[in-house]
Parts: structure tokens; sequence; C-alpha cells
């Protein structure tokens, strides 16, 4: 009987059963971007060294809408797909190539993971010893039974709390075609430095 | 036959030789008579001296009264308190130990009532409380509230939780959002955050960041640790309003106590001297107890105050040596006692007298004139040595006594007076010199002169005669003596190698042609005081560490808003530092600063209450922090990189500290040094919120009296304004410019830089007037005496050549000209003239005699030891630890024997080179200057 019942649970809830944990998913992004360093996106990178490997754990879209917040409504359906392939290709051209590098060298102490409801923090201690240590918390988010990424905080301090508060006070202050025009310069000069 | 009646020159030769026969025939009669008036006189002139005479200190009584400026600076100085007292500076490792010091000093001070009449170290602020943040300028207060609104969230933590864990963690989160923050820009192409509240981590909370963990350092490794606040740049210029009214330098390096030192009328020349031993003693009584902490006085009245001790001391000093070597001189030059002894007392009568004759006629001695006994000792003894050596001479060819003092009188006393007539109307003729020290120099040093050839020529004859009944005249006669046997060696020499010597002149003296242009003048007056002089010291350090005087120059207004104008006209110049006075009590723009603090009210009414205790220090928990911190506090390449590079350096050594210092000396320190800062946080917490709400601008009745005083005159008619320069004035050309400018906002601007420099300048120009009236006054004498210009230019020959040759020694051995030393310039004119006088006359009288025998006669044997005994009168001053003394010996000696050799070696051979060449040294009969005793020879 109960055999029968944990069965049927997994056959309605295949995601409760065999989803990775905020753990296991923040040990694999950790573990991804290490074992990437420095060679992140180049020819001669190993396989799972790869954006689509790295944003399998990452909640893009979710950040997205999150980062425009009331804005997000009004921008159509168009628009909101520029911006979230825009935002990948930010992070993919600046954040995930200086993560790997800052990570590529530095040992980890695992803490515990915090649950409540569909959110999850998970923190890390990255410890360098000759430049001291940081802890990093992984805020995730449960969507679909799948946990993802979707936030980092530096020390207690949110990177996307921050980013937010930018994005806003740009789409404020000036107007939605600034912040892209602005994102996307960002991008390029990335590119340009990257060929340099 | 009809005899040729005399000529009006002849008539008068005769007289002066019957005068002079007279006069030897009365000395020999009147012998005693003579002694005993020239001792009354000698007691009635002492008595009269220490009645009477007053010695003058400072620079400012050197200078004539009616100078507006030093008017206007004596004005200043009764109507505004603090004027010109004795600074008191104090090099602390920290305020608080400053504090403690200064208080204690004043104290102390206190109590020395008989020394100290006002002791200024500490303003009473009350007054001002709940206004004193409105002394902050706009930027400052600018600063102070970006700095809270930056640091919103540590502020909070050291209120609610005050404690090191706390602080760092809350500087750590600061770091951390500056980092994200730096990271979020980088990502949307931003230069700054757009969002204010974005975080950053701004460039004074590094520098707060920086000298918190430069203190942690000092404090885990520091055995005697004293705390210091690293609170300043977190709070900006408040921090400096929490001194408690203490006297505080800019630079937060230097304390001040300012004394106004009781002048003591009756201590003789240095009316400071007793008060400045009590503050020094006092400083040294307490230094003891504050280790670390360095302090000493000076100012205008304590660089004064030194000057005169040193001076007095190397003059007492020099004056002794003088007399030793000067005696010594006598004894290996004659070899008996009684001719040095015969000449020094006569000398000191004459000085008695001269001392009489100062009392009557100055008055007073100043720090020019007090060297006049070494050196009227130094002057008149050739006058002695030329009558002894004479009279010897005489007596050795077998005269008597009363035969030896006739010749004496005819043939030597003509040139005696002559030479002291030269010399004194050399020092009289610098009475037209348009500065007051400087023609007292030239009246004391003129009668002087005068009444010490006047007591040779009384006294001395007097004393030859009435001493030989009890004490007879011994002369080896016919034996030569060691002394001619020297004296006629160098004779030969000099005639035997005329031509090296002429080219060795002539050398000489080409070469010290071409020095002239190199010789300079040292206008800096720290230069002439003693090396490592208290005062001198403090005034250089002062100077090194901020790059200005403690010099300020003073100027008035006659109403509180036309002195805010001159001050503004003042600030504004580009040589001015900085401009004290009533605008510095009442601040402009107060209005804006009253808005500013309005913006920064709301900013801490925000905030909770302050908690008065620290939790305990919990070292593990503090070392996880700072371990996040080292990882994000990393150099980098901007424009924080030396901050930042700066931070990570304290830190490292605070992570290290901890991880390796025992355990429990790491808590107790941590604790012993969180304990003080947060004391410390605590009193600047709480000026800032008392200070936040004031009711309405600062106004003159807010001004604490002790600072009014120092700024509004006592009739309250003035208001002064006291100017400091941005460069090192002590040197001519920054303060000539200073002077220069100031004077283009207010010709009356006065002050000890306006003083100095007038002074300088009047000095100097007095020292060179003087110097070329007593050449046109020798000049003239030398014509009158000899009555011949081809003998009168001969005989200013040596002073000419000396001159030239002592600038290139000068040159040679980098002697400048200064302000003590100048007064060589017109002394050895003065001095210089007479050698060559003595031997032009002596040339004369001796025809048909040879360099040899000029050289090694009585005369040039005297020439050389009154030059000798001159240098070593002079040269005595070397042994002066003030350097202004030193180099006056120093350069009168080397002047002095450039005259010497030149009179002794170029002139004799020039007036026997010259016989074939000048007609009108051939022998006229009727001259009765030429001898006519057949007898008479050099020697």
């Amino acid at each position: 009987m109960g055999r029968t019942l944990l069965l049927v649970i997994g056959l309605l809830f295949p995601q409760l059963g065999w989803a990775d944990s905020p753990a296991e998913v923040t040990k694999r992004l950790i573990s991804t971007m290490q074992s990437c360093g420095q060679e992140f996106g180049s020819p001669s990178a190993p396989p799972q060294c790869t954006s689509e490997e790295i944003e399998k754990n990452l909640a893009v879209v979710q950040l997205s809408r999150w980062l425009m917040g009331p804005h997000w409504d009004t921008l159509g359906q168009e628009k909101q797909d520029d911006f979230i392939a825009l935002l990948t290709r930010l992070l993919r051209e600046l954040a995930y190539p200086r993560a790997s590098e800052f990570l590529a060298d530095t040992q980890f102490e695992y803490g515990d993971t915090q649950l409540q409801g569909n959110e999850a923090l998970t923190e890390v201690s990255v410890v360098n010893p000759d430049e001291g240590r940081v802890t990093i918390g992984f805020r995730l988010n449960q969507s679909e039974g799948v946990w993802k990424i979707w936030d980092v905080r530096l020390d207690g301090v949110s990177m996307a709390s921050n980013l937010r508060k930018q994005v806003q006070s740009l789409m404020s202050k000036q107007s939605y075609e600034e912040l892209v025009e602005r994102m996307q310069r960002t991008i390029a000069n990335a590119k340009t430095e990257e060929a340099g | 036959m009809q005899a040729i009646p005399p000529s009006f020159k002849q008539r008068l030769v005769a007289l002066e030789k019957q005068a002079l026969r007279a006069c030897a025939r009365g000395i020999v009669s009147y012998a005693k008579t003579a002694l005993a008036g020239c001792l009354l006189l000698t007691v009635a002139a002492s008595l009269y001296t220490a009645r009477h005479l007053e010695l003058v200190t400072g620079r400012n009584d050197l200078i004539s009264t009616e100078k507006r400026y030093l008017q206007l600076d004596e004005e200043y100085s009764e109507e505004f308190v603090g004027v010109d007292q004795v600074a008191v500076v104090v090099e602390p490792q920290d305020i608080p130990q400053g504090k403690a010091f200064v208080t204690r000093l004043g104290e102390r001070l206190a109590q020395e009532q008989e020394h100290i009449a006002e002791i200024f170290y500490r303003v009473d602020v009350s007054s001002l409380e709940g206004k004193k943040l409105l002394y902050l300028p706009a930027e400052d207060l600018r600063d102070l509230q970006r700095s809270l609104e930056d640091s919103q969230e540590i502020i909070h933590e050291l209120l609610t939780n005050p404690g090191l864990n706390t602080l760092f963690e809350a500087i750590n989160t600061q770091v951390s959002s500056a980092v994200v923050s730096h990271l979020v820009d980088e990502f949307l192409g931003l230069g700054a955050p757009l969002d204010e509240d974005s975080g950053e981590f701004s460039d004074s909370q590094l520098s707060f960041l920086t000298a918190l963990l430069q203190e942690i350092a000092r404090a885990l490794y520091g055995q005697d640790y004293r705390y210091r606040s690293p609170w300043a740049e977190f709070f900006g210029g408040t921090a400096q309003l929490d001194d408690d009214g203490f006297l505080i330098a800019e630079n937060r390096k230097y304390m001040f106590l300012m004394v106004e030192a009781k002048e003591d009328a009756t201590a003789g020349f240095n009316d400071l001297q007793d008060s400045m031993a009590a503050i020094r003693q006092a400083i040294a009584d307490l230094k003891v107890e504050f280790p670390g902490l360095d302090a000493g006085v000076t100012g205008t009245k304590a660089l004064g105050n030194d000057e005169m001790l040193s001076a007095q001391h190397d003059t007492a000093v020099a004056t002794v040596v003088s007399l030793s070597g000067i005696a010594l001189l006598y004894l290996l030059f004659f070899r008996r006692i009684r001719h040095p002894l015969f000449i020094v007392s006569s000398l000191m009568i004459g000085l008695s007298w001269t001392l009489g004759f100062v009392t009557l006629s100055v008055g007073h001695l100043t720090i020019i004139t007090v060297f006049i006994a070494p050196m009227l000792l130094g002057l008149a003894d050739d006058f002695g040595v030329h009558f002894m050596t004479r009279y010897e001479e005489e007596r050795g060819k077998g005269k008597n006594q009363a035969e030896a003092i006739t010749i004496v009188f005819e043939q030597t006393v003509p040139s005696i007076i002559a030479g002291a007539l030269t010399t004194s109307l050399a020092f009289f003729a610098v009475i037209l010199a348009d500065f007051r020290g400087v023609q007292e120099l030239g009246i004391i040093s003129g009668g002087g002169i005068l009444l010490s050839v006047l007591a040779i020529l009384t006294f001395l004859p007097a004393l030859i005669v009435g001493m030989d009944t009890f004490w007879p005249w011994r002369v080896p006669v016919g034996q030569q003596t060691v002394l001619q046997t020297t004296f006629s060696g160098l004779g030969k020499y000099v005639e035997r190698k005329r031509s090296l010597l002429f080219g060795i002149a002539g050398l000489g003296t080409v070469a010290g042609l071409l020095a002239l242009p190199w010789v300079s003048f040292d206008y800096n007056l720290l230069n002439l005081q003693a090396h490592g002089t208290e005062s001198v010291e403090w005034e250089k350090r002062i100077i090194a560490n901020s790059e200005r005087s403690s010099w300020n120059a003073l100027a008035t207004a006659p109403t509180p808003e036309a002195a805010r104008q001159k001050a503004q006209a003042f600030a504004a110049l580009p040589s001015v530092e900085t401009v004290e006075g009533v605008a510095s009590l009442i601040p402009d723009g107060q209005q804006e600063r009253l808005h500013i603090l309005t913006i920064i009210r709301p900013l801490l009414s925000e905030l909770p209450p302050l908690s008065n205790n620290p939790q305990e220090v919990e070292v593990g928990q503090l070392e996880l922090t700072l371990d996040k911190l080292r990882l994000k506090i990393r150099d980098q390449e901007n424009g924080s990189a030396t901050l930042l590079h700066e931070a990570r350096q304290h830190l490292l050594a605070v992570f290290e500290a901890i991880r390796t210092l025992p355990e429990q000396n790491v808590q107790q320190r941590l604790a012993l040094f969180q304990d003080a800062l947060f004391l410390d946080f605590q009193d600047k917490w709480s000026l800032l919120s008392n200070n936040l709400s004031p009711d309405g601008p600062i106004t003159f009745a807010d001004v604490p009296p002790q600072l009014r005083s120092r700024f509004v005159s006592r009739d309250g008619q003035r208001f002064l304004l006291q100017i400091y320069p941005k460069e090192n004035i002590w040197e001519r050309e920054p303060l000539t410019e200073f002077i220069r400018q100031l004077r283009t906002v207010d010709p009356d601007v006065t002050g000890s830089p306006i003083i100095g420099y007038e002074s300088i300048g009047a000095m100097q120009n007095g020292y060179i007037e003087a110097a070329w009236y007593a050449f046109l006054a020798i000049l003239v004498v030398t014509f009158l005496a000899l009555r011949r210009i081809t003998d009168a230019l001969l005989a200013i020959l040596p002073l000419g050549l000396g001159m030239i040759w002592t600038a290139g020694l000068m040159w040679l051995w980098d002697v400048q000209f200064n302000l003590a030393n100048m007064v060589a310039a017109p002394l050895i004119i003065g001095i210089g003239v007479e050698n060559g006088i003595h031997l032009v006359h002596r040339f004369r009288v001796g025809r048909g005699g040879s360099v040899v025998s000029l050289i090694a006669g009585s005369t040039g044997q005297a020439v050389v030891l009154f030059s000798l005994t001159t240098m070593v009168g002079f040269g005595s001053l070397m042994v002066a630890q003030y350097y202004g003394i030193f180099s006056m010996g120093l350069l009168l000696s080397l002047a002095v024997g450039s005259v010497l050799v030149a009179s002794i070696v170029v002139l004799p051979l020039l007036l026997y080179e010259s016989i074939g060449f000048i007609g009108s040294f051939a022998s006229d009969p009727m001259d009765p200057i030429n001898p006519t005793d057949p007898t008479d020879s050099h020697g």
C-alpha cells in the first residue's frame, strides 16, 4: 500500500521525486563554472562549458520580469522577449566569464539551505587562503518543480535587488529604449574587449 | 739779511710741537696728580654708569620711533591682547595627551605670578554652545551631510549596538554594497549608480576605515599605545570642533599655550630671562610625566630672549678669551709683565670713561652696542702699544725717562692722535646713516676711541713715570731681542722676495675683485641664531610642518564690516595663507550654513538614540568579518588606489596580529581600544547632535571674551587682522613679496615681518651708508694728517687691498654678510686705515731707511702687534655659539688679517719702490714733519 502510494505520487509529481534540490542546483552551477574557469566560451572549452549548461540552472525569465517590476506588463510580448534575450546575452558576455574566472581557484564551504515555500537560500562560503573569504547566498525559486537560481547575494547584499533599483531608476528617469541601448552598448564593449 | 717769516703751516707745526713738549713735561712733572685725576674721573664715571646706564632689548629699539609701522605695532601691542606673547608649542602623541599636558602646564604657570602675567591655552566656548557647527565652512558641512547620508547603516549600528564587531559588520555590508553596485553599474554601462541608495563606499568612508584599521593595528602591536581618534575622517571638520577650546594647529600636530611673560626692568639686558627660565623649567618638569611628548617655546619674544641670552653669554666668554689672548700676545711680544699691565690698565680706565660718556650721551646700550667692551679693547690697544714700543725703543737707546717720553710725544703721539682721530671720525661719520642703532654705534665707538686715546696719553705716561720709583725700568741696552731678530728676518724676506710677493698680492687682488659679485647677504634672521637654539628649532619645525612661519602681519579696520572686507582682500592675495580676525570669529555666509543644517537635521532625527555600552569584542567573529573585507579591499588601478592600498596594508596588519598574538592580549587590547573609540564617538555624536539646531547665526555677543579681546581693541574702536604668509618669510624673497602684496591692500600693515623687513633693510643700508661716510671721513683725515695726497693714498692702500682680499676669502670660505657681521664694514674702514698712517708717517720721519728697517722697527712691530691683538679681540668672538657673533668675529679677523698683510708686505715695498717715481718724497728741509733728530732711525 505504501509502495503504491509512493508510485502514484511519483507519477503525478515527477519533479518532487527527481528534481534536484536547491543545494544540488547550486553545487552544479558552481562546479560547472569552476571547471570551465578562464576557458569558458572558448573553442577548446570542455563540452559542459556552454551558456546553455549554465542557464539550465538560472531563472532568467523570472529575473527579467522581476527587474522590470511594474514596467513589465506595459512592454508587450515582443519587447519582453527582446529584454529576456538581451539580459541573457548580457549574462553570457559579462557575468559567466567573470564568475568562472573568480571561482576557478577557490575553495567552497557549503552551508545550510533555508527553505520557505517556493523560495530557497543556499549559502556558500568562498574561501581563498591568500585573499580572504566571502559568503555568497544563492536565492532559488521553484517553478514547475524545478529549482532555479535568480539572485546572488554577496555577504547579504542582493545583486538582483541592486540591479532592479538601477533598472527601474533608469526607466523612470530616462526610458526603456535608453536601458536597452546601454545594455547593447555594454555587450558590444565586452565583445570588443574579448576580441582585443 | 732779513729772516724769512715762517709760513702758517710751519707756525702750526711748531705750535703743535711746543704743545706736545708741554704735555710731555706736564705729565713727567705732575705724574702723581695726573694719576689721581684719572682715577677720580674713573670712579665718577663708573658710579654714574652704574646708576644711569640702561640696557634696551629688541630690534624695535634700534629703529627710529618716528617710523609709522613701529608706532602702529606698539599701539596694537597695547590695544590688543596677545599680539606679542611667548608661544609654548606642544607636540603630543595625541590630542588627549596634549590637552592633559597643556592643562597641567597652564595650572603650573598660573602659580608663577612673579614671572607670568597671563596664560591663554583654552577658550571658554560655552557661549557658542548650539552654534559650533556654523564655524564649519559650507563645503565641510556638505561633506558632513554626504558622510551622514552614505553611512546611515553604519551609524545606525553604532548607535544601537556599539561595538567593533557590529561596526566592522556594517562596514563589510557597506563595502559589499559598493562591490555589488560597481558590478551592476558595469553591467548596465553606468558611470555611477543612478539610484542614490544603491550603495557605494566613498573616499571619506575609505579614509575612515584606513584610519580605524591603522589605530587597531597600533593598539594591537603597541606596548604603550595611546588612542588617536580615527573619527576625524568620518565626521570631517566636526572633529576639530571637539577641541574643548584648546588651541590646536590645523594639522593637528601641535598645540599651543600663549604666555604673557613679565618683564623685569631691573634684570639688565635681558628683561625676560627669568620669566623664560621659569616657563622652560615648568615644561621640563612636566615633560617627564608625558612620555613621547615634546614641547618648547618660540615666537618673536622667545627668539629675542634666546638671542639676548646667546649674545650675553658669548660676549662674556669672548671678553675673557679676548683679554687672555691679548695679554698672552703682549707677554710673548714684550716678554715682560709691565707692558701689558700698563696698557690694559690704561684701556680699562678709558673704557670706564667711555661707559660714562655712553650713559651721558646715549643713555643705553643695544644689541649692536653691547659689544663695546671687547671691541674697544681690540681697537684702542694699539695706541698703548705704539706708545710703549716707542718708549722702550728710546729707553733702549739710552734716553732717560723724561727724554724718552718727550720723544714719544713729539714723534709718535702725532700719529697716534692722527690714527685715533681717523678711526673716531670714521665712526662719527656713521651718525649720518639713517638707522638709529648704527647712529648710536657711531657715537659710542667714536667717543670711545677718543676717550681711550686720552687715557693712553695721560694715564699711561703718568703710570710709567709714577711707577718708575717703585718699579724701575730696566732695558737690556744694545742687546737685540728675539722679536727684533724675527721682524728683521721678516723684513729681509719681504725685501728679497719683492717680485714674488707683488705677484701674489696682484693675483689675490684680481681674485678678490672677481669674487666681489658673489659676496651675498643672508637675510634669514634664524640663521644668525646658535645652532640648536630651542626657539629656533621649534620655529623651523613649525615651518617644516605647515610650510608657514609663526610670524604674522597686523592690520586693523574701524568696523567689523570693514575688517571683514579687508580680511577678504588680504585672503585673496597669492602670498597669504590665512587671515584671522573678527571674520574668523563671526563666519561669513551663515545663512547657507544654517540651510545645510536643516538638511542634515532629519538625517539624525531618523536615527535611534545613542546607546552607551559597547558590546564585548568577539575576536573570532571580528576575524571572520575582517577576512571578508580582505577579499573585497584589493588594490585597484583607479583614483582610490593609494587609499585602497593603504587600507589593505593596515587590514593585513590587523589580521596578522589577531592570528599571531596571544589571544588574551588581543582580547584585552581590542577591548581597551573599543572603549576609547566609542567614548570618543559619543563625544563627537553629542557635539553633532547638540549643534544641529542653532537658534540663529553666531553674533558678536556669542564670541568668547578671551577671543574677542584678541581681535577687538580695548576701546572697541579697532578690529585686528592677523595675516599669515603662505611661504617661509624668514627668507628675503617671500618676505618682500608678502609685504609688497599686503601693502597693496593696506599701506599701514605692520607686525613682526614688516618690522623685521624694514629694520633689516634699514640696518643694511645704514651699515653701507656708514661705511661710505667712514671712508670719506678717513680720506679727509688721512690727508689732513699726512698733508700729501700721495701719502694719504698710500696710507689707505692696505685698507683697500685688505677689503678686496677679504671679499675673496669670504667667497672661498662661503661666508655671507648678515645683519650681525655687516657692522664689520664701517669698523674695518676705521681700523684698517691706522696701519697705513703709522707706517707712512714713520717712513717719512725715518727717511733713508729700508724696507727691513720699517718692518723691523718699533712702528712695524706695533702695527703687527696691534693687528694681532685686534684679530685676537675679534677672533675671540668666534667662540660664540650665536652664529651672528661668530660670523662677525670671523669676518673681522679675516679683514684685519688681510689689512695686516697688505700693510706689512705691500705698503713698505711700495713706499720704497715709489721713492724714485714720486718727486714729492724728496727731502724738504723746511718740512717740520721730517725729523730733525739725526739719531732717529727705524730701529
